[in-house]
C-alpha cells in the first residue's frame, strides 16, 4: 500500500492512495492516512483509482478520514474509484456518506463549492 | 489451465496472518483457474471478512484452531466452503444494516457479513460437528465472458511440471504455493507428527502451515541440491529417500562417503539457518515425494513452537555428532589405506627383487638356455619361478603359486622361495634329493600355517651333461615338453598334492631324458586360465597349439606372450601370468 500527497492550485492537497486496502494495506496506511487528512482543517481530493481492493476494514479508514476531516471543518471528497470498488462503498451504505466524485475535475469542483 | 473440476485446499492457523494467507492463496487459484478478475475481487473479499470475523470473534481460548477453505470448481459454478471449530455463528442471522444516516452515526458493525452477503450469489451457513460452515457460491464464468485469452504453451507447462525446480521460488511473498493434494493425500499428512522435527507438537497445530507447503514428486536420480545452489526451503521427506554426496555424483560414482536422509527427516535446515549456499549433491531416490517449507514459513510460524526448535536443536546436534564422527572415520581410513598402499608396494619390490629378472638367464651356460617372464596383475599376487645351478652341471628350475593374494600370498611366496633355495643347496647330488627338497618345503609350509596357505610348486634339477631331468611335482599344472620334431606334449608327472597341507607327505620322482633341442615349458594357471571377453579360458589346448614349432627359450615365452594378449583383446589379467622356458642344447 503506498500513499503520497501533493499541493494543488487553490489551497487543495490531492492524496493519492495505491494498493489494496485489505487487512495488511491497511494497517501501513492507517497512520499516514489519518495523520494527513484529520491533524488540520483542510482541502483533500482522495484519489482512489490505484486502490484494487477494498475490505470492511479499508472502509472503516476512509470513512474515519472523512469523519476526521469533517470534524475539523475541512472537506475530504474522493474520486476515481474503480468499479468494484466503488460497489463496495454502495453496498456498505457508506457511498451516500462520503463524496464519491468520477474525476478530479469533479472532486476539485465539490471541494469548490 | 482451465478444468472443469476441481478442489484446492488451504489450511490456516487463527491468527492475523490468516486473512492475506486466504486471499493470497485465492488470487493464486484465480490466475491458476483463469476465473476473471471480478469473480476474484467477490472471492477475495468474502474469504477476508469471513476469516478475520473467524480469527476476531470466533475463540474464547488462546490456543491455536485450525480455519479450512477449500474452493470447488464445476463446470458452471465455484463454490468456497469456509469452516472453523469456533463459536456458533449464522452469518445469515444477522438483520441487514440500516445505513447510517449520517457520518458520525456510521457503526460498521456487521459490516463485513453484509458485504460477504452482498457479493456471493448464494450463502448457506451449516453447524455440524461443533463447526461452523458457510459455502458461498457463484456462476462460473463462461470462457467468453473473460475476454480475449493468451494462447497458453501447454507443452511447456507439462514439462515444467515434469521437472520441478528446487528450490521453489514463490513470486511473492506471502503467495501460497497451488495446492495439488486431495483429500486423502491431505490427511495422510497425519504422519507427519511423528517425524522427528515434530515431535511432541499437537499436529493441530502445524497442519494449517503444512496444508499450504507445496508437495513435489521428483524424477529418479533428479539433483535436488547442488553445492553452491542457493536453497531457501526445508525439505521433510514424506516418500523415498534422499542421498547426500560430498563429491559429485556423476564424476564419482561409488556410495564412499554418501549418507541418507529417509522418510521423516529433513534437509536444507542447515542452509537455510545460515543462509549459505548448499554444500553437497543432494539426489532424490526413486518415489522420492518431498514436502517443501519455505524459509519465511519455517522461521515465522514453526520455529516460535518451542517443541519443534527443541527438536530442530536435537536433529542437528545428532547430525552434527555423526559428521565429526564420520570425518574421523574417513580420515583414520584414508590413513590406514595409505599405510597398506606403501606396504604392498614395498612388498611387492621385496617379491620382485627376489627373482632371478635377468635375461639370458645363464649367459655363461652355452649347454642350456633358459628364459623366465612374469607379468604381475594389478593385485599383489603369489606367482614366483627360480632358476640357479646347484654346482657346475646342474641347473635347478622351479615354478610356484602361491594361493590368494595380497600380503599373505606375497609373505608365504618369499617363505617358499627362501626355503626352497635353502634345501635346494643342501646335501646335492645325493639320492633322493630333489624329493627331498620337495618334501622339507613341504614340511615348513605345513607346520605353523595357522591361515592355511598353500602353495603349487613344480621343482626339476637338469643335469647338462647327460640332459637327465629329474623332478617332482607338487599339485602345479603340468609342463608342456616340446620335443624336437615333435607335437608340443605336457609331461608325465607324478601326482602328488600342493604343499603347505600335510606335513607327512612323500613326494615321489619323475624321470625323464632330454636331448638337444627339447624345450620345457613351465607356467602358472595365469596362463590357461585367462579369459577372453566372452569369458572363455585360454586352456592348455590353445597353450600346446601355440608352442607348436617354436624354437628356443625367448621364442617359446614371446609366442606364448603374443598368444595370450591376441586371446584377451586388451583385458588385463586378474592373475600373475608367469612363465620359465628352458631349452637343453647338448653337453658343452
Amino acid at each position: 500500500m503506498k500513499m503520497d500527497s501533493q499541493p494543488l492550485e487553490g489551497g487543495v492537497t490531492l492524496i493519492r492512495l495505491d494498493g489494496r486496502l485489505d487487512i495488511e494495506g491497511t494497517e501501513a496506511l492507517d497512520q499516514p492516512f489519518i495523520y494527513a487528512t484529520s491533524t488540520h482543517p483542510a482541502k483533500i481530493a482522495v484519489d482512489l483509482s490505484g486502490v484494487s481492493f477494498l475490505a470492511s476494514i479499508g472502509i472503516r479508514t476512509l470513512l474515519s478520514a472523512a469523519r476526521g476531516q469533517a470534524a475539523r471543518g475541512g472537506r475530504l471528497v474522493m474520486f476515481g474509484a474503480q468499479p468494484m470498488i466503488r460497489r463496495v462503498l454502495q453496498t456498505a451504505g457508506v457511498d451516500q456518506l462520503l463524496t464519491l466524485c468520477d474525476d478530479l475535475e469533479s472532486a476539485l469542483a465539490a471541494l469548490a463549492d | 489451465m482451465h478444468s472443469a473440476h476441481a478442489r484446492r485446499s488451504l489450511r490456516l492457523i487463527n491468527d492475523s496472518g490468516a486473512i492475506s494467507a486466504a486471499s493470497a492463496w485465492l488470487r493464486s487459484l484465480g490466475d491458476t483457474f483463469d476465473l476473471g478478475s471480478e469473480l476474484v475481487f467477490r472471492l477475495d473479499l468474502c474469504a477476508s471478512e469471513l476469516v478475520a470475523n473467524i480469527v476476531n470473534y470466533a475463540f474464547d481460548d488462546e490456543a491455536p484452531h485450525t480455519i479450512a477453505l477449500d474452493l470447488i470448481l464445476e463446470p458452471q459454478s465455484v463454490k468456497l466452503v469456509v469452516a472453523d471449530d469456533g463459536r456458533e455463528f449464522d452469518p445469515l442471522s444477522l438483520p441487514e444494516p440500516v445505513p447510517p444516516a449520517t457520518l458520525e452515526a456510521a457503526s460498521l458493525g456487521g459490516l463485513g457479513v453484509h458485504l460477504v452477503r452482498q457479493f456471493a450469489e448464494q450463502v448457506s451457513y451449516e453447524r455440524a460437528s461443533g463447526r461452523n460452515q458457510v459455502t458461498l457460491a457463484w456462476t462460473r464464468p463462461g470462457r467468453n465472458e473473460r475476454g480475449p485469452r493468451t494462447p497458453i504453451r501447454r507443452g511447456i507447462e507439462r514439462r515444467r511440471q515434469q521437472a520441478p525446480a528446487f528450490p521453489v521460488q514463490r513470486a511473492r511473498l506471502g503467495m501460497v504455493e497451488r495446492d495439488e493434494r486431495s483429500g486423502l493425500e491431505r490427511r495422510a499428512l497425519g504422519f507427519i507428527s511423528r517425524l522427528e522435527l515434530f515431535r511432541d507438537v499437537p499436529y493441530a497445530l502445524i497442519e494449517g502451515v503444512l496444508a499450504h507447503c507445496a508437495q513435489r514428486d521428483y524424477p529418479d536420480e533428479y539433483i535436488v541440491l547442488s553445492p553452491g545452489m542457493h536453497n531457501d526451503h526445508v525439505a521433510l521427506v514424506i516418500e523415498g529417500r534422499l542421498r547426500v554426496h560430498l563429491e559429485d555424483p556423476a564424476r564419482e560414482p561409488s556410495l564412499s562417503g554418501v549418507s541418507f536422509i529417509g522418510r521423516g527427516e529433513c534437509a536444507g535446515e542447515l542452509s537455510i539457518i545460515d543462509g549459505e549456499p548448499a554444500s553437497a549433491w543432494v539426489v532424490a531416490e526413486p518415489g522420492t515425494r518431498l514436502l517443501l517449507i519455505d524459509a519465511h514459513t519455517f522461521f515465522s510460524e514453526l520455529l516460535p513452537l518451542p517443541q519443534v526448535a527443541r527438536n530442530l536443536l536435537r536433529l542437528m546436534a545428532g547430525r552434527m555428532r555423526r559428521a565429526n564422527q564420520q570425518t574421523v572415520e574417513q580420515v583414520r581410513a584414508s590413513m590406514l589405506l595409505e599405510r597398506l598402499q606403501s606396504e604392498l608396494r614395498t612388498a611387492r619390490e621385496i617379491q620382485s627383487g627376489m627373482l632371478p629378472m635377468r635375461s639370458p638367464m645363464f649367459a655363461e651356460h652355452p649347454e642350456i638356455e633358459c628364459e623366465a617372464s612374469i607379468q604381475q596383475a594389478q593385485e599383489i599376487g603369489g606367482d614366483f619361478f627360480d632358476a640357479f645351478f646347484i654346482d657346475e652341471h646342474r641347473v635347478f628350475v622351479a615354478i610356484g603359486d602361491v594361493c590368494g593374494k595380497g600380503m599373505p600370498a606375497a609373505l608365504l611366496m618369499m617363505r617358499t622361495l627362501t626355503t626352497l633355495r635353502a634345501e635346494a643347496a643342501r646335501k646335492q647330488g645325493q639320492k633322493g634329493h630333489l624329493e627331498r627338497v620337495m618334501e622339507r618345503t613341504n614340511r615348513k609350509l605345513a607346520l605353523n600355517n595357522e591361515r592355511m596357505l598353500f602353495a603349487s610348486l613344480f621343482i626339476a634339477l637338469l643335469d647338462t651333461r647327460s640332459g637327465s631331468l629329474r623332478y617332482a611335482n607338487a599339485g602345479h599344472l603340468r609342463p608342456v615338453l616340446l620335443r624336437t620334431r615333435h607335437t608340443p606334449a605336457l609331461l608325465k608327472v607324478p601326482r602328488n598334492p600342493i604343499a603347505g597341507i600335510d606335513p607327512t607327505i612323500d613326494y615321489s620322482l619323475g624321470e625323464t631324458q632330454l636331448g638337444p633341442g627339447d624345450l620345457l615349458v613351465l607356467y602358472t594357471d595365469g596362463v590357461t586360465e585367462a579369459l577372453n571377453g566372452r569369458g572363455e579360458l585360454y586352456g592348455e589346448q590353445r597353450l600346446l597349439a601355440t608352442l607348436a614349432g617354436v624354437c628356443g627359450a625367448p621364442g617359446a615365452i614371446e609366442a606364448v606372450r603374443q598368444s595370450m594378449q591376441q586371446f584377451c583383446a586388451g583385458r588385463s589379467p586378474s592373475d600373475d601370468v608367469t612363465l620359465l622356458a628352458l631349452r637343453y642344447n647338448g653337453p658343452a
